[in-house]
């Protein structure tokens, strides 16, 4: 599932948030997102989803432009932040919900919530509370499962290890690294972890004001040595 | 330190405050001071005018206060009554905080609330000597209650809650057995001992208030569930407001204010009024929703909207859903039809006519809907809510105008055709309507996505 951008800018006022001529995210590929607050990175992905209108330019998604044809959305799975969750229900019953929206029956949820049980530590499923009540932690691990309970073509996570606990962390990075093998999933991923997004990373994105300075190919950490360049000398 | 909780405490007021929420607690506030003042003039007149001895009644009404002033503040008054962590975590000594919750005490809007609403009353039957004197017995009787409810709201768990109500009551008997004192002792000895007894009263209660222990722990314990296991995206609709206070305090309490009406305006005969109350009756629980639609969504609009789920079906589940909430009232209103003397067809008339055509009527506010806060509290809260449409009730003024106009201008059994027609028609046309809606709403989604955000 191929991504493509074109001339895409987000102005707020006079404000040009993000600034991106012309990006390519082929099939399969494993993209993250690097920079420093405001550079852009979940305006970016908002932009992905058709959650804020584009000032100029377009995504296409699989050569639909998102904002113009709504096919994206059945094999896309994403979660930016707690917007993505209703608080009133219990874990089961999200999931429940979203197994509803992209019709997958009972069995293949229950069997895809068992490939995630790792994640969940006994902590989420079965505890009876609705998740307004989980802590951020657990939160964001019921966000980002709920994104992958899909199997989804396209992934889409914003910050999928803040909050989390380090054996999480781990288990996050392992479980988006293979769905992308095995799946052959496109994954956007944005985080301030550089040793995980480098770690997992086919290629990395690193913006700064809204701009794409760097696109880095990124294989068994290549890029590593460049980013943390990058960031010991940016101000 | 008590000088610092207090600047905290008036730089969030001032950076809270909202001329929205100013304006409606303003105008539910000027409606009860109507109301109050036509009593008031309809009493004085009634007992010819005269405003000698009339202070003596003042003790009376204090204490005829007492119940319904600490149940009013039971529902209406929430303070912070322990310390959040950031304060916690500073060192503020526990005596400036309970000072400072005694001062806050003083100032808060539901203390003053029945002393003002009873203001007319001291303006125009008591002679101007004792007007100010008379406006603070009532005063300090509410303050008494501010105080015992704060002291209420810190205690945890029933052990330290039920003093406050047994000595609610306690003091209820002492301000009673004192208030008859006003027949044999002068008013202005009467007064100072009723101050008095109300500062000991409040002195009591801080006391106790002092004593309290109380951590500001959050309560992610499990829950008992409302209603388990459905996930369908009509299951949200009512899932959504049997697991939010907010919702399901307003879709109950007004609906039941409503039919009690319904009954209690039958000994005055049929007319505007009744028709009046049999709608808001089956028409307030859609009513109360509907004022909001997408304000629950608004919560997770980001998440429905980037899975394939069509906004048209969210809004004709919403739709439906409004409809079968008019039924349960519909049925509790029903045995009016062996009470009075009603024509039976009345009821699945209105039933239709609210249904059909004045839930369809709703349906638009989804295009300038706010989140609407789903965990806080109901009443007079006005968090989500459109001063153009919420707010002064427009939504519900068209359809109550032309059901209640119907029956008022034209004989019952045209009325009745009329109003079959229009529910009838709006069943006929909620389709087309909701796609217009939903088409309207698509167009200009990214602007509803930021209020939702905002």
């Amino acid at each position: 599932m191929e991504f493509k951008i074109q001339n895409l800018v987000k102005q707020y006022g006079k404000n040009t948030v993000l600034d991106i001529p012309e990006l390519t995210i082929g099939s399969g590929e494993l993209v993250g997102l690097v920079g420093n607050n405001g550079a852009g990175k979940t305006t970016l992905m908002r932009l992905m989803l058709d959650l804020i209108e584009a000032t100029e330019g377009y995504v296409e998604s699989d050569g639909q432009r998102v904002e113009e044809d709504d096919t994206w959305k059945q094999h896309t799975g994403s979660f930016i932040d707690g917007h993505f969750l209703i608080d009133f229900y219990t874990p089961e019953e999200y999931f429940g919900f979203i197994a509803r929206a992209y019709q997958l029956s009972k069995d293949t949820l229950d069997a895809r919530l068992e490939e995630y049980r790792s994640l969940m530590h006994d902590e989420i499923l079965g505890t009876r509370k609705y998740l307004r009540q989980f802590s951020e932690g657990n939160r964001q691990k019921i966000g980002i499962i709920g994104a992958m309970l899909i199997n989804p073509k396209v992934l889409i996570l914003d910050e999928p290890f803040n909050y989390l606990d380090p054996t999480s962390q781990i288990t996050v990075a392992k479980l988006i690294r293979q769905m992308n093998e095995q799946l052959g999933t496109t994954v956007i991923i944005s985080s301030h972890n550089l040793s995980f997004v480098s770690e997992i990373s086919t290629r990395i994105l690193l913006l700064e004001k809204g701009v794409i300075i760097k696109d880095l190919p990124n294989h068994d950490g290549s890029a590593t040595r460049e980013l943390e360049d990058y960031f010991q000398t940016a101000e | 330190m008590l000088k610092l909780l207090l600047k905290l405490w008036i730089d969030q007021k001032r950076r809270d405050f909202k001329w929205g929420r100013f304006f409606g607690q303003a105008y539910f506030f000027a409606l009860f001071m109507m109301i109050s003042i036509i009593i008031t003039i309809a009493v004085r007149d009634e007992s010819g005018g005269s405003k000698e001895g009339a202070e003596i009644a003042v003790s009376f009404i204090a204490v005829a206060i007492i119940v319904p002033d600490f149940l009013n503040k039971l529902l209406m008054k929430h303070d912070e009554t322990v310390m959040d962590h950031y304060l916690k975590s500073k060192p503020i000594p526990a005596r400036d905080w309970n000072r400072f919750l005694l001062i806050t005490n003083f100032v808060n809007l539901w203390n003053w609330a029945l002393p003002v609403i009873l203001l007319p009353f001291c303006l125009l039957c008591l002679k101007w000597s004792v007007m100010l004197p008379s406006f603070l017995m009532l005063l300090a009787v509410s303050m008494v209650g501010g105080v015992a409810i704060t002291a209420f709201r810190r205690a945890k768990g029933w052990s330290n809650k039920w003093p406050i109500p047994v000595a609610m009551l306690i003091w209820l008997i002492i301000a009673s057995a004192y208030s008859m004192t006003v027949l044999i002792m002068p008013w202005w000895a009467h007064l100072i001992g009723f101050l008095l007894l109300c500062a000991g009263a409040i002195a009591v209660f801080y006391d106790y208030l002092c004593d309290l222990r109380r951590y500001n722990e959050s309560q992610a314990k499990a829950s008992k569930l409302f209603l388990k296991g459905s996930s369908s995206l009509f299951s949200m609709e009512y899932i959504s407001v049997l697991r939010s206070k907010r919702l399901r305090v307003a879709v109950i309490i007004l609906p039941l204010i409503f039919i009690f009406n319904s009954y209690t305006q039958l000994p005055q005969g049929i007319g505007p009024m009744f028709y009046m109350m049999l709608m808001f009756a089956i028409y307030a629980p859609s009513m109360m929703l509907g004022q909001w639609v997408f304000g629950i969504e608004g919560n997770y609009f980001d998440g429905l909207w980037t899975k394939p789920i069509n906004i048209r079906t969210i809004l004709t589940n919403k739709y439906w859903f409004c409809v079968l909430l008019n039924i349960l009232p519909t049925l509790l209103v029903l045995p009016i039809i062996w009470i009075g003397d009603v024509s039976p067809w009345l009821f699945p008339v209105t039933w239709l006519f609210t249904a059909g055509l004045a839930n369809l009527m709703l349906m638009p506010t989804a295009l300038i809907s706010s989140r609407i806060e789903l965990f806080q509290s109901a009443f007079f809260n006005y968090q989500g809510a459109s001063m153009a449409v919420n707010m002064y009730g427009f939504v519900v003024i068209i359809p109550m105008a032309i059901y209640v106009l119907c029956l008022w201008l034209l004989s019952l059994t045209t009325a009745l055709i009329v109003l079959a027609v229009a529910g009838v028609i709006g069943f006929a046309l909620h389709k087309v309507v909701i796609d217009w809606i939903a088409c309207r709403y698509e167009q200009n989604r990214y602007k509803n996505f930021e209020r939702y955000r905002s």
